[in-house]
Order: C-alpha cells, then structure tokens, then sequence
C-alpha cells in the first residue's frame, strides 16, 4: 500500500491518494474523508 | 482487545467443559474419541499433513502476532481510547489486509516531524508531496517528503532516521501545488492513519 498527501494544480482542495494492495487507487478529500471521483 | 483476550479464555473454558460432557457419555462415544486420538497419531506418524499442519501453524502465528501489534498500540497510540469507543479494535480481525504492511495503530512520528527532520536533512523549498509507504525491500514504513528544489527525502515512519534521498522528475512535480500545512486550514485535515481505516473498511 502506498498513500499520497498532495495538491492537485487547479484543484483547491487537499488529497490522499491512497493505492492499495490489489492496485485499485481510492482518492480521499483530505478535509472530509469522503472520497472523490474524476480527476 | 481486552475483549478478544477475555474471548479466547471464554471460549477455552467452553472447549473443557464440552470436553468434560463428553467423558460423561456414553461407552460408545468413549470409543469413538479414543479411535479419533489413534487417527490423529497416525496422522502425525505418516506425516501426509505435514503441509496442513504447517499451514495451521503458520495461522496461528499470524493470529498470535495480531494480537502482539493490538497489545503494542495500546501502549504507543494515545488515539487507541477513541478507537475503543467508536468500535474500530473490535473490528480489526475482519479488515481486510488492503493496506499491506501499513497500519492504523503503528506509532509512526507525525507528518509534521517528518517535514522536519526532512528539512534538518537539507531539504528545501515547499513541501509538494508527502507520501506514506511500505518499504519492502526493508520492511518498514517510510515517510517520503518531496520538496519544490526536487528533491524527495525518505525517512523510516517508526524511528525518524533517514534512510536516503533521490531527486524527483520536474515533470511529475509541475502538476502539483505547495502543501501548505501550517495555515489553519490544514488544521482540519484529516491524518494519514485515519484515512488508512478508511480504506481497510473498503
């Protein structure tokens, strides 16, 4: 497993990327938690 | 935790019991248990399941070093009182093993005491990217801290120490913007091993 903390250019909020073991990649609103599709 | 713990000792008290009812019946059932412990002696002679015992054993440990690592964050992870009372302990055995190697509960240092000891390294500029991994070349956690000068400093999650640096592609940092985690606005953030619980109840 692999977990990012960043900031996407153009995007305001704040992001985990998190890849998990199996390779499926899950971006996380760092604020809210909730997770976000499509960027 | 505890619960398991008093779980386990409950259930054992369980198994002699059952154990004990058993003795109590009948001649016929005394039988069939000691041609039962007479197969399971020549299982153990012939050794055809020395694979499926192994393979038992190997559970057992696992289950045995989950139960250590519960114990160690007791002691480590001051959060663990919150995580009693949301209910996240008691959910831990059927979590899936998504996060491989990383763990909600580790004493990993801070986000912020990575930035500086990455900054105490030499690093410099802002701080584009934080990463969390598993090193499994060293089977460690590791922190890796990338700087605008392009530069990522990788430090071990647990201890702190440096474990090296290596420079960065611009490319893969021109699309990203400064962290900026000491406005108040990343006060709210939430921390990388709560997002780990999240993704272990994916």
């Amino acid at each position: 497993m692999e977990m990012e903390l960043k900031r996407i250019k153009g995007r305001s909020e704040t992001v985990y990327e998190v890849v998990l073991a199996d390779g499926a990649t899950i971006l996380y609103d760092a604020a809210t938690g909730n997770t976000i599709n499509g960027i | 935790m505890y619960g398991s713990q008093v779980e386990h000792g409950g259930l054992s008290a369980r198994s002699a019991v059952d154990d004990k009812d058993r003795d109590k019946s009948s001649p016929k059932k005394k039988e069939d248990k000691l041609a039962k412990v007479k197969r399971n002696d020549n299982d153990e002679d012939d050794g055809r399941d020395d694979d499926a015992k192994k393979e038992r054993y190997g559970k057992k440990d696992k289950k045995d070093k989950k139960n250590d690592k519960s114990r160690v964050a007791t002691i480590a992870d001051p959060k663990v009182d919150d995580d009693v009372r949301e209910g996240h302990t008691a959910e831990a055995p059927t979590r899936t093993q998504a996060t491989g190697g990383l763990s909600a509960e580790a004493g990993y240092i801070t986000v912020a005491e990575a930035i500086n000891r990455a900054k105490a390294e030499g690093g410099s500029g802002d701080v584009l990217k934080v990463d969390l991994e598993w090193d499994l070349a060293r089977s460690v956690a590791t922190w890796d801290v990338t700087f605008s000068a392009g530069v990522e400093y990788e430090i071990e999650a647990t201890t702190g120490n440096l474990l090296g640096t290596k420079p960065k592609a611009p490319a893969k940092l021109a699309v990203l913007s400064p962290l900026s985690l000491n406005e108040p606005s990343a006060k709210g953030l939430l921390t990388f091993q709560e997002i780990i619980r999240k993704a272990e109840m994916n």
